[in-house]
């Protein structure tokens, strides 16, 4: 079944085109890896799909239906969360006030706490630091609050932009721990990576982006062994299917 | 001693005031990168409302008061921001500047130019003797009311789940529709706060100076855009200390320097404000930790 | 349909027929802000000017002319002043009136006097409002700034024997400046620096409150006779929080504080004195004013706002007088007859022009008191001494 789908996808900021033409889609439960080299057009792929940049033209389908105008809270509340390059913690507000925001769907105070204590029993150092400043946590701290409260929405799929940028090797170990649970739990991933060396780990499929088109798509282990990986990143201009 | 105690309690009772302009247009400023000189109107409507009640039983006329206000601001959100929401900041400013141009002639229009005298809670002019001090009860419930209205207001944005969303949407509005929470919904519960917020300063302002006039409400606005650049754009209890250090500085000033130099005060007052915009642009008010690594 | 269309032919006809074409009628152009933040101080003066021209239309008119006005509002818009004087003085106004104030009403008077026309503001009480600034032509029917001070430290000094006095000066227009300074000249000749026991300033707009210069006058020891107050916009919010703040003290004040529109918000005031025009309250003691009062409520159904409409009376008054004496309504005569008024009876007061001087420093003002919110008239006054004028 699939739960997300992209078709002929264009979008362009003023007159610089940034995805061109970009076709993919996931499967419900499915991880897909994107990859591709500084400004290739991965962060503007997740803003599109997110509502925030609107396409030039193509369309998405989120479960079957068109997500073409809905606003970026809608699409949200749909069951799409996006935790955006650069993790955007709330400033002034505490790790359980960031939380919080995601808990949309939850009603009642208790179904609330529930979900609190589980994220916070998946994250440990969130419930050790909850009264503190989000912002004041350390990079890789951060980016399990941004993930925690992604979580929190209950999403379907859940969109990472470049997770592990910025962090220590063993940050980016912890964060991929968490990455692989989310999988076996079953919630569909959209994973964007610039850095590729990683992305086999949790990805089935993964494609690449260049120049804002699809360069290479197929089975992670297939792309990311293929000769054709550095020609995309340098820009080649076929689209290739790996078999 | 007596002056300096007088003089300190003057600072904080017209500190009060700015403080709460501050904050309104602090919130929308943070919601929606909107520097809304509306707000004047917002305040003069509100006296213009309290002017037309004059004779009507005063808590009747303040519930009109604030009733008037909220409508107006939520009107002026639905039909003049709402269509330019995303449009850029300047944008934004020359439309809170056309509209509060409208509402302002639309004043004129409707009253006339003329300032027009009124007499609310008169009881107000009484004052507490204490010792030497004459503390006038207007002080007294200026400074209270801007302190409850102050407390309700934090005690909201932290404590319930809009204020919350209200609180992220003022410092990343854009992660905050990501993460669910509807634009629409927090700028019209931002526009509604605005507007309690200009309703409370009209009823303690009209209770002071006892007169309608169609540009009154300028000043106060004015003074709010620069307190909440002085606490630091989109920090909110930045804004209301910032109100408050404007409102105690003016009053200091005229206390404290001589004569010929009283009448350039507002130009010491604007001096510091530029002195901290050069030097600290983030705003006195917005601590280095909470600011790193964001 | 005919009917129809011969009442819109004759609008036509009537309105494209330049005024001037009219047999045996002069026109009178009112270039003034009839709309706007300026509208209020115009309004009171314009309806006592066609007032003027009514009584002088009953009497038969001038010089067996009728006298017809046309009007133009420049929007309270200084900029728009010279196009309201262009648009009247096209209408062929052979005088016109413009603005209660130097900054707006000069603009206008600049366009009449380019054009060899008599420009009257109604009540800017700038010096400036004459030969110096503007032109020969440009006269104000005002009583000038500087004697308003003047007078009110004499008659402070004399007449109620105040021997100190604390000084509260409006720094927003140059108007409440200037009566505050020339106050304070005269009042250190009567007396001596020294009883001045304080001063101190506010700005009738960007200050939300007054607070500290409250307090300033509380902390004053010992407690001046009096204040010296020069406010004028929003003058009643200031004197609502000297009264809240307990101050009792007596008030003195000039013209720009006249009227009662701003007395409820300090119900019940008491001892604040203020020099006007006029009464415009009916209690005038010249019987000449209380008349007018009258018949500006006859035909307007109110009463004056403030005794700033005798200056607007007045404007078409003088003029007329002028066009009689000289027989015609040709500028250079006329003005030549109006610089011989030397202490013409007009409505607005003894009133004297010279070659140099087109702004009264010597006519009486009418000292008012407010006793529990009701203006009472005192006395007619004016400064001994007259203050040296400078442009
Ligand atoms: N807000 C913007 N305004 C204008 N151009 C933009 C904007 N955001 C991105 N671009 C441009 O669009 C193109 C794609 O940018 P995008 O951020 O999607 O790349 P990316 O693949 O995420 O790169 P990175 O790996 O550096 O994050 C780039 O050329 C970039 O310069
Ligand atoms: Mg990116």
């Amino acid at each position: 079944m699939t739960l997300l789908r992209i078709d002929g996808l264009s979008a362009a900021y003023g007159p610089v085109p940034a995805l061109r033409n970009v076709g993919l889609s996931l499967g419900e439960g499915e991880t897909l890896g994107v990859v591709g080299a500084n400004g290739a057009g991965k962060s503007t792929l997740t803003l599109a799909i997110a509502g925030i940049v609107r396409p030039s033209s193509g369309d998405i389908f989120f479960d079957g239906m068109s997500l073409a105008g809905l606003l970026p809270e809608t699409i949200a509340r749909l069951g799409v969360a996006l935790v955006p390059e650069g993790r955007h913690i709330f400033e002034g507000l505490t790790v359980e006030e960031n939380l919080l925001i995601g808990l949309n769907g939850a009603v009642g105070r208790q179904a609330r706490r529930d979900a609190l204590e589980r994220i916070y029993d998946a994250f440990p150092i969130l419930r050790q630091r909850r009264t503190g400043f989000g912002t004041r946590l350390s990079g890789g701290e951060q980016q399990q609050l941004a993930i925690a409260r992604a979580l929190l929405m209950n999403p379907r799929l859940l969109i990472l932009d470049e997770p592990s940028l910025g962090l220590a090797p063993i940050m980016v170990d912890k964060v991929y721990k968490i990455l692989r649970d989310l999988r076996q739990q079953g919630v569909a991933l959209l994973l964007v990576e610039q850095n590729p060396a990683r992305i086999a780990e949790v990805a089935d499929r993964t494609v690449v982006l260049a120049n804002g088109a699809v360069r290479l798509s197929g089975a992670s282990a297939d792309v990311l062994s293929s000769d054709l990986l550095s020609r995309a990143y340098l820009g080649a201009e076929e689209h290739e299917v790996c078999a | 001693m007596t002056f300096a105690i007088q003089t300190l309690i003057d600072a904080i009772s017209v500190g009060a005031l700015y403080a709460i302009s501050a904050l309104g247009i602090g919130l929308l400023f943070g919601i929606m990168r909107l520097v809304n000189f509306a707000q004047s109107e917002f305040v003069t409507v509100g006296v213009y409302t309290l002017m037309m009640l004059a004779n009507a039983w005063f808590p009747l006329a303040a519930l009109a008061a604030v009733v008037v206000v909220v409508l107006l601001a939520l009107t002026v959100e639905r039909l003049a921001f709402r269509p330019v929401r995303n449009a850029d900041p300047a944008t934004l400013l020359i439309a809170s500047f056309a509209v509060s141009y409208f509402l302002q002639n639309g004043l004129v229009l409707l009253f006339g130019a003329r300032p027009i005298g009124f007499d609310v809670l008169p009881g107000l002019g009484q004052a507490i003797q204490v010792e030497t001090v004459r503390i006038p009860l207007l002080n007294i419930v200026t400074i209270a009311a801007t302190s409850t209205l102050l407390l309700g207001v934090g005690l909201f944005l932290r404590l319930t789940r809009t204020g919350i969303e209200m609180r992220a949407a003022a410092v990343d509005f854009r992660m905050a529709r990501l993460m669910g929470v509807k634009a629409d919904r927090v700028i019209a519960v931002g526009f509604g706060l605005a507007g309690i917020m200009s309703a409370v300063v009209s009823i303690l302002y009209a209770a002071q100076t006892g007169t309608a006039s169609p540009a009154m409400g300028l000043q106060l606005a004015l003074v709010g855009f620069v307190a909440t650049v002085i606490g630091g754009m989109g920090n909110l209890p930045g804004a209301v200390l910032g109100g408050l250090a404007v409102g105690a500085i003016s009053v200091l000033l005229q206390a404290v320097l001589p004569p010929d130099l009283r009448v350039f005060r507002e130009a010491f007052v604007y001096a510091a404000v530029i002195a901290v915009l050069l030097l600290r642009p983030q705003g006195l008010f917005r601590s280095a930790a909470e600011r790193e690594r964001v | 349909m005919k009917i129809l269309m011969l009442t819109a032919l004759a609008a036509v006809a009537v309105s494209v027929l330049p005024a001037s074409a009219q047999d045996d009628a002069v026109t009178v152009g009112f270039p003034l802000a009839l709309s706007g933040f300026v509208a209020p101080y115009d309004d009171g003066p314009l309806k006592a000017a066609l007032l003027a021209i009514d009584d002088i239309n009953s009497r038969g008119g001038l010089l067996g002319e009728k006298i017809i006005s046309v009007e133009s509002d420049t929007k309270s818009d200084p900029a728009q002043g010279a196009t309201a004087a262009t648009d009247v003085l096209g209408k062929a106004a052979k005088m016109i009136m413009v603005t209660c104030d130097f900054d707006f009403g000069a603009p206008a008077a600049l366009v009449a006097e380019s054009q060899n026309v008599i420009a009257f503001s109604s009540c800017a009480a700038d010096p400036k409002f004459g030969v110096q600034g503007i032109g020969k032509n440009a006269y104000t029917m005002s009583t000038a700034s500087i004697s308003q001070g003047a007078t009110l430290a004499e008659w402070a000094h004399n007449e109620k024997g105040f021997k100190t006095v604390y000084i509260l000066k409006d720094t927003m227009v140059e108007y409440t400046k200037s009566v505050c300074d020339s106050f304070e000249a005269r009042w250190t000749e009567l007396s001596s620096a020294e009883s001045i026991v304080g001063r101190d300033t506010f700005h009738g707009v960007n200050d939300t409150s007054i607070a500290s210069q409250i307090s300033r006058i509380k902390a004053n020891s010992p407690q001046p006779d009096f204040v010296m107050f020069c406010g004028a916009v929003n003058g009643g919010s200031a004197v609502r929080q000297i009264r809240a703040a307990g101050i009792d003290l007596p008030l003195l004040s000039s013209e720009s504080m006249d009227g009662a529109y701003w007395l409820a918000a300090i119900p019940n005031l008491s001892d604040f004195y203020v020099a006007v025009y006029g009464s415009a309250f009916g209690n005038d003691p010249d019987p000449k004013v209380n008349d007018f009062v009258k018949s500006f409520s006859a035909k307007y159904g109110v009463a004056p706002v403030t005794g700033h409409a005798l200056t607007g009376y007045s404007v078409v008054e003088a003029w007329a007088k002028a066009v009689e004496r000289a027989g015609t309504f040709d500028t250079d005569a006329v003005r030549a007859e109006l610089d011989k008024f030397t202490a013409e009876p007009l409505m607005v007061g003894k009133t004297t022009f010279t070659p140099e001087l087109h702004i009264n420093v010597d006519r009486p003002m009418l000292i008012m008191k407010i006793v529990n919110g009701k203006h009472e008239p005192i006395e007619r006054f004016i400064t001994t001494k007259l203050p040296k004028v400078s442009f």
